[in-house]
């Protein structure tokens, strides 16, 4: 026992140093920490409940031409979470699956990630922050931040755009004056803890952020309705693809309004679309985009088309100017035009219009004569009209996406190319190139810049930039303005655009109906019909550009389907804008009398169609361009439609059924 | 049983104060950290500081009724102390509640309490005893062997809840008892080469794919630094951004802030590190080397084997949780659930330690042998 004793106590003083070393380890590991690294441990813990947040700043609201908000902010709020924090995942990503309407799964993965924090939804209205609030969850933290709101859902889609979830431009305006709309975002650097809850009388050091400017259109929210109300319309009677329209200023260039149907809500642009609905899951993630995008374009400036005799406009303003056509010229149509060995047709080779004065020619969109014009000049000095009212060039109109149109190299033009060019075939351009070329046409030869932004202000109201009206060029003459105004408004009042009529108002304009080429060929059956007009002719104050793409409800004519839509928009811009009308004596004598209703002549033959209209005083004119129609084809379409007030000798135009 | 004249003066006047003093210095500064760490002064509700005041009471009262009662009385009754060892281990296996993974909590009624807690100084008593009655035979190959069997079905047991920690806490006192009470030292160079050569069996066999993960992120907490890694990690930057002084009391803002994980029980040391720097963190240490050097001595100057045995074996449970959770908050031990014992939150782990304290304490008193 005595020699186990003495082992024992040799054991217990061998212990006794063994703790002692062990405790002085702790303390040495403990300086370590504490001492040499204790400032890098220090750092380390600042930089956990600092926290550096940007403050976003507040984008600005797009205002129209009157001061009308179009698009402003509202608030609304991030939610991250921290996953470390969140102890019950499942709990927590049914209740937020539930509130939020996200997939409970996917949530659960997020409240599991590896990671300091991790966002779980944008754009949160703040009711159901309210209500996520009050139920305490851990680990949740809620950002503010604002969310874009266009005051009227599907109201100017393509114009205004959208934004992303990080409030920066996608489309339309929007994109295009990012950098002033967005401003400079502030930073605050806070004292918070794990929770991301603010520490009562802590530093705290915040930067204010710079507002960004605010965005007043040229639009005029007034106008605009009247133009999508029409389109709107158009696109329903028609059953067209698309319906597009333009009002424009001719002398300062300014977008009044530019609409297309079908549109899209701008509050929520990814909505998927209703036709793809079905098996929108099934598709990829391109092809969902593409289909998005689809919808998000805007065809008036992305879309080259082929214009038809809406182009006549461009080739007499060349001729008249170029003195190469005179208004009272003869010219003479035997059904078409010879051109190096090609016979091109006049659209009424059926019944040749015979001789006619340029200014007939006009009226009658015969292509011989734009021919003969188209000639004269030859294919340089054509050109250089061609590219004087900037086709071939983008406008540069301060939207995404524009097209240049397609102008083919001058020294590849021979002479059916250039004929072919003459009455807008064989070249292609944009919507917004066609009315600002026609605008220059119509404002004494001054091509002015499209113009969407009007100035960018402050929240005070002061002007902080002001996007001057910009003068490109003169093209033509104000002589040849004025003859083409004239000539134009003739076209109106006796040709074939006398479906934009309206007395008093002097309006001036062209129609044009195009064939859709598709692989270098014509298509039978789809057509572009556009009507380009403009009031009053003395001194326009509106030109409106309406193209209807695809109609496919039996009209195809530009004279019959775009003549009411650009009809119903000048009448009402014009009333708008308080343009007074000047009535010509036998106007005010019209206006005098009683309205006529307008006969319903459709389904019967043309001579009793004739006879039926000269019993209500009405006078007629017959088109023709599918083919000569006998005294008893049947009439197909008329407008004015029946039921439709109009003055005394006012002109209906019939379509009739070709002889056979 | 011998009671009787217990409440002798003689006896009184040979209680520990060392203990006793440091002791309540650590209870103290328990307190202190845990008010902090529960937020108190920021409002939180006091019901920790109170079931931690209750615990000390019931402490108290438990170590004075240890104290009437002659510590042989325990190794007298080690068969039925044994027995009962068993029957909560395997109570806790059939009617205990999982809590992170191991059953290792009896809920009755308002109570809940681990009985592994309890089941550590009653094993420590019966094996002492074990020791006692067979020390001769310590050296022989048969006698180690009956020691290590009476080990095995506790350890099994605990093992079964699966408790690792505690598991490592029997293995590491039972082995300084063995130690202390002159196991050879060929023995102890064979049980320690056959510890290191099952570590790829335990490895590969017996650890469950988390205790690895656990291990491996203790070699390197960067591999998981907002899992398993962050604790270890948020632990050390508390700890050493208290440098020096520490941010003081109630000012630590990594406390304050949340970001130390269960900073009331098993990484209080944190909080102290924190918010009294390296002088607050050095006077808990020294506090319980002071604790530990006692029990030393009154391993060294206790009247019996039996007495030695207790206390060696008391004192080497409380120096694996010393070196375990303190190691732990700093990274050189891997996360365990174990707590720093009076200083963690946690009634049953005080009353626990107290009564070992009480047990300690009756052996010191009784190192003379009392003439009558």
């Amino acid at each position: 026992m005595a020699t186990i004793a003495k082992k024992i106590k040799k054991r217990v003083i061998f212990i006794l140093f063994g703790f002692t070393a062990m405790f002085l380890f702790l303390t040495v590991k403990l300086f370590f920490i504490q001492i040499i690294n204790g400032p890098d441990y220090q750092q380390k813990a600042m930089e956990q409940w600092t926290r550096d947040v940007p403050v976003p700043s507040r984008r600005g609201i797009i205002y129209d031409r009157n001061g009308k908000e179009l698009v402003t902010n509202a608030p609304a709020y991030q939610i991250y979470v921290r996953p470390v924090e969140v102890s019950d995942k499942e709990g927590t990503a049914s209740i937020l699956g539930n509130i939020l309407g996200m997939d409970k799964d996917a949530l659960v993965e997020k409240l599991s990630a590896k990671k300091d924090t991790i966002l779980i939804k944008q754009k949160v209205d703040s009711e159901i922050i309210n209500e996520l609030r009050a139920m305490e969850l851990k680990g949740l933290i809620y950002i503010d931040e604002s969310k874009r709101f266009y005051t009227q859902s599907n109201f100017a889609s393509h114009v205004l755009g959208f934004t992303n979830y990080d409030n920066q431009g996608q489309d339309g305006v929007e994109a295009t004056f990012e950098k002033y709309l967005n401003g400079f975002p502030g930073r605050d650097i806070k004292m918070t803890d794990t929770y991301g809850r603010e520490l009562p009388g802590s530093d705290r050091k915040y930067y204010e952020p710079q507002d960004g400017l605010n965005l007043v259109l040229t639009i005029d929210e007034v106008i605009q309705h009247f133009t999508e109300k029409a389109i709107e319309n158009a696109l329903q009677e028609n059953n067209a693809k698309t319906t597009m329209a333009i009002v424009m200023d001719p002398k300062t260039g300014d977008i009044l309004s530019m609409a297309v149907k079908p549109d899209y809500d701008n509050n929520n642009p990814r909505k998927i679309p209703e036709d793809f609905a079905d098996n929108w899951g099934t598709m990829s993630l391109k092809e969902q985009y593409d289909a998005l995008f689809k919808i998000w374009r805007n065809p008036i400036i992305s879309d080259n088309y082929e214009p038809g005799s809406t182009f006549k406009v461009i080739t007499s303003a060349a001729g008249l100017e170029e003195g190469v056509v005179k208004p009272d010229d003869k010219f003479y149509c035997s059904g078409y035009a010879e051109v190096a060995g090609h016979k091109l047709k006049c659209w009424r080779y059926y019944k040749p219009h015979g001789s006619e004065t340029f200014v007939e020619g006009v009226q009658n969109s015969c292509n011989p004569v734009f021919i003969e014009v188209a000639q004269r000049l030859g294919r340089e000095k054509f050109y250089k009209y061609i590219k004087g009212f900037g086709l071939g060039n983008i406008t540069n109109i301060k939207l995404l996406g524009e097209a240049a149109g397609i102008v083919r190299n001058v020294s590849s033009i021979g002479p059916v190319e250039l004929a072919n060019i003459a009455f807008g075939q064989g070249i292609s351009l944009t919507p917004i190139q066609l009315i600002t070329a026609a605008s220059a046409i119509v404002n004494d030869g001054y091509l002015m810049e499209p113009r969407i932004a009007k100035k960018l202000i402050d929240k005070d109201g002061n002007i902080i930039h002001d996007f001057k009206p910009r003068m490109v060029r003169q093209v033509i003459s104000k002589d040849t303005s004025y003859t083409m105004r004239n000539i134009l408004e003739s076209v109106v009042n006796n040709g074939s655009g006398a479906g934009a009529y309206i007395p008093g108002y002097k309006v001036g304009g062209k129609t044009g109906t195009a064939q859709k080429a598709e692989g270098g060929r014509y298509v039978q059956g789809r057509y572009v019909s556009s009507f380009l007009a403009f009031a009053p002719a003395n001194d326009p104050k509106v030109v409106v550009l309406v193209v209807i793409d695809e109609p496919s409800a039996g009209s195809y004519y530009g004279g019959v389907i775009a003549s009411p839509v650009v009809k119903s928009i000048l009448f009402d811009t014009l009333r708008y804008l308080d343009v007074k009308p000047q009535y010509t004596e036998e106007e005010a004598e019209m206006l005098m009398k009683e309205k006529i209703i307008v006969p319903e002549v459709r389904n019967i033959k043309l001579k009793e169609a004739k006879k039926l209209l000269s019993q209500n005083k009405l006078r007629y004119r017959l088109e023709e361009e599918q083919g000569e129609p006998t005294e008893d084809s049947i009439i197909i379409d008329q407008t004015p439609r029946a039921d439709s007030k109009v003055d005394e000798g006012t002109i209906v135009i019939l379509y009739a059924k070709p002889k056979e | 049983m011998k009671p009787g004249k217990l409440i002798d003066k003689r006896l009184i006047k040979n209680i520990d104060l060392g203990i006793i003093v440091s002791v309540l210095c650590l209870i103290t500064v328990g307190v202190i950290a845990i008010t902090s760490a529960t937020g108190i002064a920021y409002g939180s509700s006091f019901n920790y500081i109170k079931i931690q005041t209750i615990a000390f009471f019931l402490g108290i009262i438990s170590i004075v009724i240890i104290l009437f009662f002659d510590y042989n009385t325990f190794g007298e009754m080690d068969k039925i102390i044994y027995a009962v060892n068993i029957l909560l281990l395997v109570a806790v296996l059939v009617f205990g509640k999982s809590i992170k993974g191991s059953k290792s909590w009896m809920i009755i009624g308002p109570l809940s309490f681990q009985p592994s807690e309890i089941v550590k100084i009653g094993f420590i008593l019966t094996f002492a005893k074990q020791l006692e009655k067979k020390g001769e035979n310590l050296n022989s190959f048969k006698g180690l062997i009956h020691l290590m069997l009476y080990l095995l079905p506790i350890l099994a047991l605990i093992l079964r809840q699966p408790d690792f920690g505690t598991g490592l806490v029997f293995v590491f006192f039972t082995f300084f008892m063995l130690y202390a009470a002159g196991l050879n030292y060929k023995y102890i160079i064979a049980v320690t080469s056959a510890g290191i050569i099952s570590i790829p069996a335990l490895w590969f066999y017996y650890l469950k794919p988390y205790q690895k993960h656990r291990i491996l992120v203790f070699l390197n907490p960067e591999l998981d630094p907002l899992g398993s890694g962050y604790h270890v990690i948020q632990s050390k930057i508390a700890v050493g951004s208290g440098q020096f002084l520490g941010k003081g009391l109630f000012k630590g803002t990594q406390n304050n802030l949340g970001f130390i994980p269960e900073r009331h029980t098993d990484f209080i040391f944190s909080i102290i590190g924190e918010e009294f720097g390296l002088i607050g963190s050095l006077i808990v240490i020294l506090l319980f080397f002071w604790l530990i050097m006692r029990c030393m001595y009154i391993a060294k100057i206790s009247k019996d084997y039996y007495g030695k045995y207790i206390t060696i074996g008391i004192m080497a449970m409380f120096l694996f949780h010393i070196l375990e959770n303190v190691g732990m908050t700093m990274g050189i031990m891997p996360v365990t659930g174990i707590p720093l014992p009076f200083i963690s939150y946690g009634g049953s782990s005080l009353l626990t330690n107290m009564i070992a304290i009480g047990i300690v304490l009756n052996v010191g008193m009784r190192r003379q042998i009392i003439r009558f």
